[in-house]
């Protein structure tokens, strides 16, 4: 005891140092190191928080590009293909266009020829019958002058009925 | 007018019956400082921090790296860092603050057995025993509470009581022994090496600089701002090793 006192070692000075520290290190931990802890891993989660949204963004934004790229070269294939049915399809039709036009000016055509000659038959037969009546009246004609003045009754009557049969 | 070296820190005034040392009032006014400075950075910090509170974070975080890279564990590092964080800015404050001008230099007048001596007002608190005594006893102290509470009292007393019937026989009691005798010697050590690097600091400046005041003492002037920085860190380097191995199960 003798030399610790010599070293300057005393109970109640050591114990107000110990004190002091220990008032310091409570202060210091429960007021400065536990906010400022805590401030720091919020700021550090904010920071990787910010961080992964930053790098989910970009990833949207390239998905969003690749999509918008495909869709528009799927746009570009579609009008194409559009176009192209479009062309066949109106080519096809305007085919099949000419060609029932084709097949009804040809109907027309053969109705019209078989009219013109049912047409043709008809008055052909129509002259006959009239000019058959015709000729019957203009020989009736010439034969009744002919008989009055004459003979031969007979025999005329019987020709007339031939003629007209 | 001389001066003289004292291992003991001085009294300058008594309340009641408790005289009050030069060390101990550094101590006060380290500790008021150091409570001031970090509450001020802790209230106004921000998210984008502004000169002291940026300060403030780089040492925080660069002692909370360093405690992690010892202890190899983020959860006890977080555990321990108060204590190591405290021990450090206090040595260090302290120990450089000793350092300024005056500290050694300016106080009250002595007379005794006919000399007139000077007794310095202020003295870097780790120059006096009672401190750095009262900082061992408290590591010392707090590592073996930490080691009962984390691994239990008879986890932890595992490593000092060893039982001679078995393997190693009385050599692993003889070495249980030996692990109480080294705590004992911890707070020796830590006391000592501590005390005697400030107060040589000190005293090789105040010789120094009554053998010649000018640009004599610069060198040692910052030979000692860096045995201030490494005893500081010294001191919490062995507390978190110290820390480590109390936390960690006794191999057998």
């Amino acid at each position: 005891m003798e030399s610790l006192s010599q070293l300057g070692i005393q109970w109640s000075l050591l114990i107000a140092q110990t004190v002091n520290f220990v008032i310091l290190f409570g202060v210091l931990s429960y007021f400065a190191y536990r906010p400022m802890l805590k401030f720091l891993d919020e700021r550090s989660a904010k920071i990787e928080q910010g961080l992964r949204d930053a790098e989910l963004a970009k990833k949207r934004l390239e998905e969003v590009a690749q999509e918008e790229s495909a869709i528009l070269g799927n746009a570009h294939k579609e009008a194409k293909d559009l176009l192209i049915k479009a062309d066949t399809v109106a080519k096809e039709r305007s085919a099949g266009i000419l060609l029932d036009a084709q097949k009804s000016a040809d109907r027309f055509l053969e109705d019209a020829k078989k009219q013109s000659a049912e047409m043709t038959k008809q008055m052909v037969s129509d002259a006959q019958k009239e000019l058959a009546g015709v000729v019957v009246i203009a020989v009736e004609k010439i034969i009744r002058e002919k008989i009055s003045s004459g003979s031969d009754e007979v025999f005329l009557q019987k020709t007339l009925k031939d003629i007209q049969l | 007018m001389e001066f003289e070296i004292s291992i003991a820190a001085e009294h300058l005034f008594s309340i009641g019956n408790f005289f009050v040392t030069n060390s101990l009032l550094i101590g006060v006014l380290v500790s008021a400082l150091l409570i001031g400075l970090f509450l001020w950075g802790v209230s106004k910090k921000q998210i984008v921090p502004q000169k002291w509170q940026s300060l403030l974070e780089v040492m925080i975080e660069g002692a909370l790296g360093a405690i992690e890279d010892i202890m190899q564990n983020k959860e006890q590092a977080r555990k321990a860092f108060p204590l190591i964080f405290t021990i450090f800015i206090f040595i260090l404050v302290s120990n450089w603050i000793g350092l300024l001008p005056g500290v050694g230099t300016i106080g009250l007048l002595h007379s005794s057995e006919g000399h007139t001596t000077i007794i310095p007002f202020l003295r870097s608190t780790s120059a006096d025993l009672n401190f750095t005594l009262g900082l061992s006893l408290s590591v010392v102290i707090g590592v073996q509470l930490i080691g009962i509470f984390t691994l239990g009292l008879w986890g932890y007393g595992k490593k000092f009581l060893i039982s001679p019937f078995h393997k190693p026989y009385v050599i692993g009691t003889f070495l249980g022994l030996l692990e109480i005798v080294s705590e004992l010697a911890k707070i020796l050590s830590f006391t000592f090496r501590l005390f005697g690097n400030v107060f040589a600091g000190e005293v090789l400046l105040t010789t120094m600089l009554h053998l010649l005041p000018y640009f004599l003492p610069l060198p040692f002037l910052a030979l000692e701002l860096l045995a201030g920085l490494i005893q500081a860190t010294v001191f919490a380097m062995l507390t978190t090793v110290f820390m480590k191995m109390a936390m960690t199960e006794a191999q057998h």
